[in-house]
């Protein structure tokens, strides 16, 4: 579903991407292990335009979409859950939902009468949020931001969900969480690719990884396969 | 005693109403800030152009509100095109230039207004009575009821749009956070575009009620362009409530310092609270403390 | 792609002779191109030359939009009329038009110059509107609206004729270059730039931002008062009107069209606008000029078409803006009534095509065709020496918290760091560690707790206090001055000493190769160990290093080890951000870990590697996995 060729992205000076290609399968969930600053966030925001690739190829559905906006490749179907979740903070819960199905809400009409169905499906999963609905998402605390930015990339009925660092700056015990609800996403057949720092947990509840180190795939394969991998441990521990 | 009170109670009063009008003009300003972080230096220039625009369409033989109408779209394209020509080239090159270049389109307006409306200024026809109603003593025109009206109903207009309808919560998603905004499917360039269009049409606006006041020249962009910047940045790009509140406060205060010190003195004090105010609290008192990210 | 010519000569001794040359042209003109007319335009030019190069030290130097150079200039004018008025000599009355201009000035710039962008210019625009209300209505000393008319004191006792006031002012203005370029090539001149690029970094260095700021503003109104002055004694008349928006616009674009940062640009912004209205009347001239500047803008759409590109909006802009130009030019009967019209779109041209004025692109274009020769680079000395340790604590934090919204960034963090010792903080990313840094350094305020850094409490929330007390950092998300040398970056930071020192501080972090190399084409390994000299060149007696080895390359992370390790050595107390965990290892006496804001374990590199939490913290595994993992370490 999705392929990059080659990809080579950066900000300013070097590159902090160099040449990495990696597959993303349908109704698979693949993973991207690495160290911080490795340059698992770069790849993420290249694939899905926030910075225009230096270099290669990236496919969607077989289409190439460098050198396309955010919002476009965004209304193709590709969703990220940011790092650091960009949640709009000045704004409700509710609007922030609604805007993650924006393209599909009529601009002037009775939105929230068109989007009711899927804000309710969302609500059932994190009924959290149904409380607070109309608190400005900033005053939530961790957990529930990250909860909210799952759940407005679910709004946009994604064909690929990409999470960037989703247990980032959350206590343990909700990362736990976070992974459970990923683990369920996967079980409903979502095409998902994760980018993580805890490696052990994205190998757990992913099909296929890539290890990433100063912006090139060092090791790729199954997760179970890289798990028991010891090469993959030292890379984090030492 | 008494008198004196009635008198100062009158300027404020009629001063007041007039500040609603600068209140406008500014959230023009607020609108493309919180949109693009950029300010057009060239509204007053719009204003002006606006009332030029009512002014000549009205001249045309239309009845005012088609006058009115027209000015509104001349200032949607006005303020669009600055946004396009001005304020994107100079984000593109990631610096301060948008300022430089806003006040280059806006010398351009005024050099093309200066040739084809004459330097003069020009009496602003309006449909209603010159005559004024009395209220325990301190009287109030139609016509600054007209821009009292006017500004508040334009900005209710505007405010209703951004809160409840899905296009108005899309701006304010890019205000908040561009990237995330595009991450959502919304095209940021767009809704800072339209942003400043929507700012244009309240700058032309404010031109078609402010005209009939103040008489319609090309010299009534710069004052103006001013006062609507002390408003804004006194009460803070942030809160349009605030912007009324100074604005009117702004309107009266001109008013009685220049009863009380002469005419020539009458923007003095609202120069000085905006330094002190800047000095004081940049985000303004209503605006929020911007924490600096490494 | 060309050999260029070379003249063996520095850039600087070039430049100093064309000037010369042309001052002397200057100086000699009178005598070619009679007139009184003529003379005076020369004089208007000078003047105007001064008032830019003062205003050049804010729009171009400071980066920010000043709007009250025509107001400092209508001070200095009056200043100076009123001490004519009083029976002041010349000398006597220029100062007091410097005075005039300089302590208004310097009152504006204390509030105005902590405020950024469109905040400063509006206060600015407001101090101009002001003083023009102030010169109008005080009448009984400025005599209001009608204006002042003022004779042209003696000079010792010397009358001075049209000719020779002329050469004063082409004297005052060579003086003001002079001395403006002086002011900029020196430290001083640095730390603007410096802080242009980043004003977090040069408080947390020290350099101070608002201090340098207020006398650079204070030397352009001092340049804007001596010009008003010799604008006093040049038309004799005075008027508040005239030194009002136009005028202002005026200035500003002047300077923006012939080149910012640079006194060349601001001359020959003062000979364009000084010679505007001359040439707007000669029609055949201006025609050719629009026509000549219509066929610099149309090349790089053409350029981009010629390459089968579609050229973008931003070259095309200047393209079409001269167009319209040359169209009003050629059809427009009255083109003198279109002359603000015309200049707007010049100057449009101008700020999109070239950013860099007039002086910008000549000197780009010029600097392809010569080959200056390169400064000298002295031998190093100094370097990394063993600070003399003092008894107690570098660091205690006491309860330490913080939160932004809903989320607890650090919550109730309570540590020490000994004298002489390396305390490694580690964490998943978003745990706190940066913020607890920027606690520390004072960029953020604590909510609640206290920090005391080497026995000494700054501040809350003040990077200079925080600096004061030893405390220095670099930048997890790097903070380069990217106009100023690898060289110069360290010049500025470092508490007096010369470019030997500053040399040795590059030779201790291997970038002596690399002394001359602007900081914008350097690598993103390079400014890392940068940063870490600039820090050091301060003498700290607390080091962070926030993810030093972030984005290195495996050679670099190596000597970088090596850095820190000397660094150690010598005694400097070090608080290291790092993910590496092969880094912390051999580097750090202690390491403290955090999750979610709050301090989870303590110890030594040894310890923290088996324990559970920091092992759960860090890769995330569930209670069955931890098991395994706690094997495979053993």
């Amino acid at each position: 579903m999705l392929k990059t060729e080659n990809l080579r992205a950066g900000y300013s000076g070097d590159d902090a991407v160099r040449g990495i290609s990696i597959e993303v399968a349908e109704g698979s969930c693949v993973a991207l292990v690495g160290a911080n600053g490795a340059g698992k966030s770069t790849l993420v925001k290249a694939l899905c335009g926030l910075i225009e690739p230096r270099g290669g190829k990236v496919l969607f559905g077989g289409k190439n979409i460098v050198g396309l906006p955010a919002s476009e490749i965004a209304r193709r179907g590709i969703s990220l859950c940011p790092e650091g979740r960009h949640l709009f903070s000045p704004l409700t819960v509710e609007e922030n939902l609604l805007l993650g199905a924006y393209p599909r809400l009529p601009s002037f009409g009775p939105f929230r009468r068109t989007a009711s169905g899927d804000l309710r499906h969302i609500y059932e999963m994190f009924p959290r949020l149904a409380e607070r609905r109309f608190q400005q998402a900033g005053s939530l605390s961790g957990g529930e931001q990250q909860m909210l930015a799952l759940g407005r990339m679910l709004m946009a009925r994604p064909r690929l969900m990409i999470l960037d660092e989703p247990s980032m700056g959350l206590a343990p015990i909700l990362v736990k969480e976070i992974f459970k609800t990923i683990s369920s996403l996967r079980a409903t057949g979502m095409t998902i690719l994760l980018s993580e720092q805890f490696a052990k947990s994205a190998l757990l509840v992913s099909d296929r990884a890539y290890i990433i180190e100063r912006g090139s795939v060092v090791l790729e394969g199954t997760s179970a396969s890289l798990a028991k991998n010891p090469a993959v441990m030292e890379a984090y521990l030492g | 005693m008494n008198l004196d009170f009635l008198a100062l109670a009158q300027m404020a009063v009629s001063g007041g109403l007039m500040g609603m009008a600068y209140a406008l003009v500014a959230y023009g300003f607020q609108l493309t800030h919180a949109a693009g972080k950029a300010v057009n230096f060239g509204q007053g220039e719009l204003v002006m152009l606006g009332a030029f625009t009512g002014l000549s369409l009205s001249g045309c033989g239309l009845p005012y509100w088609a006058a009115v109408t027209g000015a509104m779209i001349a200032g949607a394209l006005l303020g669009w095109f600055v946004e396009r020509t001005a304020v994107r080239l100079a984000l593109q090159q990631h610096n301060e230039g948008w300022v430089l270049l806003t006040i280059i389109v806006g010398l351009f307006w005024f050099s093309a207004a200066e040739n084809i409306w004459g330097r003069e200024d020009k009496p602003f026809p309006v449909p209603w009575p010159e005559s004024a109603l009395d209220f325990f003593g301190i009287s109030v025109t139609w016509q600054e009821l007209a821009v009292a009206a006017g500004a508040l109903g334009m900005m209710t207009l505007i405010e209703l749009a951004r809160r409840y309808t899905m296009i108005g919560i899309a701006v304010q998603a890019v205000s908040a956070d561009q990237d995330a905004a595009e991450l959502c499917g919304i095209r940021s360039r767009t809704a800072i575009s339209l942003s400043w269009a929507v700012s244009g049409i309240a700058a032309a606006f404010a031109g078609t009620i402010i005209g009939p006041v103040t008489t319609v020249g090309p010299t009534m962009a710069a004052a103006l362009t001013l006062k609507a910047f002390s408003v804004a940045v006194v009460a803070g790009l942030g809160s349009s409530f605030g912007l009324l509140l100074v604005g009117v406060a702004l309107g009266a205060s001109e008013n009685i310092s220049g009863f009380l010190l002469g005419s020539g003195w009458r923007e003095a004090p609202a120069l000085i609270l905006l330094i002190v105010g800047l000095a004081l609290r940049p985000q303004g008192l209503f605006g929020k403390k911007i924490i600096r990210k490494v | 792609m060309f050999a260029g010519i070379s003249l063996g000569l520095r850039e600087n001794t070039v430049e100093r002779i064309v000037r010369t040359a042309i001052f002397i042209g200057l100086a000699a003109l009178p005598a070619l191109w009679q007139g009184q007319y003529a003379l005076g335009l020369l004089t208007l030019m000078a003047v105007y030359g001064v008032l830019l190069i003062g205003l050049d030290t804010t729009v171009g130097y400071l980066g920010q939009i000043n709007l009250a150079q025509a107001a400092l200039f209508a001070l200095g004018a009056y200043g100076t009329a009123l001490a004519i008025g009083a029976g002041a000599s010349l000398p006597l009355a220029l100062a007091a038009g410097i005075a005039g201009a300089l302590l208004p000035g310097a009152a504006l710039a204390l509030p105005a110059l902590r405020l950024e962008g469109p905040q400063f210019a509006l206060s600015t625009l407001s101090f101009a509107t002001l003083s023009i209300i102030v010169l109008n209505e005080c009448e009984s000393v400025t005599n209001g609206a009608l204006g002042l008319s003022i004779s042209r004191p003696l000079l010792f006792s010397l009358p001075l004729d049209a000719t020779s006031f002329y050469w004063l002012c082409l004297a005052l203005l060579f003086v003001a270059w002079e001395a403006s370029k002086t002011l900029f090539r020196s430290r001083f001149g640095l730390a603007i730039e410096a802080l242009r690029d980043s004003p977090t970094a040069t408080d947390a260095l020290g350099i101070g931002a608002l201090r340098h700021k207020v006398l650079a503003f204070a030397w352009g109104s001092a340049l804007a008062g001596l010009a008003g002055g010799l604008h006093t004694m040049n038309f004799g008349y005075l008027q508040p009107a005239a030194f009002g928006y136009d005028l202002m616009v005026m200035l500003l674009l002047g300077v923006v069209f012939g080149g910012r940062r640079s006194q060349w640009g601001a001359f020959l912004g003062a000979a364009v606008i000084a010679m505007l209205p001359n040439l707007l009347s000669n029609r055949t001239l201006f025609s050719f000029l629009v026509s000549f500047g219509c066929v610099l803008t149309v090349v790089p759409p053409i350029r981009a078409l010629l390459s089968h590109k579609v050229p973008l909006f931003r070259q095309a802009a200047p393209a079409i803006a001269m167009t319209l130009a040359v169209t009003l030019v050629f059809f427009i009967p009255n083109v003198e009534e279109w002359r603000k019209g015309i200049f707007a779109l010049f100057l449009f041209a101008v700020v999109v095509g070239f950013p860099n004025g007039i002086a910008g692109a000549v000197t780009a274009t010029l600097r392809q065709f010569i080959h200056f020769t390169p400064l000298p680079i002295l031998p190093a000395t100094g370097g990394i020496s063993s600070s003399k340790k003092t008894e107690g604590i570098a660091l205690r934090l006491s309860d330490l918290c913080k939160s932004f919204g809903g989320m607890r960034a650090v919550d109730n963090v309570t540590l020490d760091i000994g004298q002489g010792e390396t305390l490694g903080l580690i964490g998943p990313n978003g745990s706190g560690k940066t913020t607890l840094v920027n606690l520390i350094s004072g960029l953020y305020t604590p909510d609640s707790g206290s920090v005391e850094i080497a026995g000494k409490r700054p501040v809350c929330g003040s990077l200079m206090s925080a600096f004061s007390a030893g405390a220095a950092r670099t930048f997890q998300n790097l903070q380069p001055f990217h106009g100023l040398t690898a060289l110069e970056s360290i010049l500025v930071c470092q508490q007096g000493g010369g470019e030997s020192e500053a040399m040795g501080w590059l030779l201790a972090v291997g970038l002596e190769g690399k002394a001359r190399i602007r900081c914008s084409g350097m690598s993103y390994g390079d400014l890392r160990f940068l940063e870490i000299a600039r820090a050091l060149s301060t003498r700290p007696r607390l080091l962070m290093l926030d993810e030093p080895a972030a984005g290195m390359s495996k050679p670099d992370i190596a000597r970088l080890i090596e850095l820190i390790g000397s660094i150690k050595r010598a005694g400097v107390p070090i608080l290291l951000i790092e993910h590496h965990q092969n880094v912390v290892a051999e580097l750090c006496d202690r390491v403290a870990v955090m999750d979610g804001g709050r301090l989870i374990a303590l110890g030594t590199p040894n310890q923290i590697r088996r324990d559970p939490k920091v092992i759960e913290a860090y890769l995330g595994a569930d209670d069955t996995e931890r098991d395994n993992m706690e094997a495979r370490q053993c």
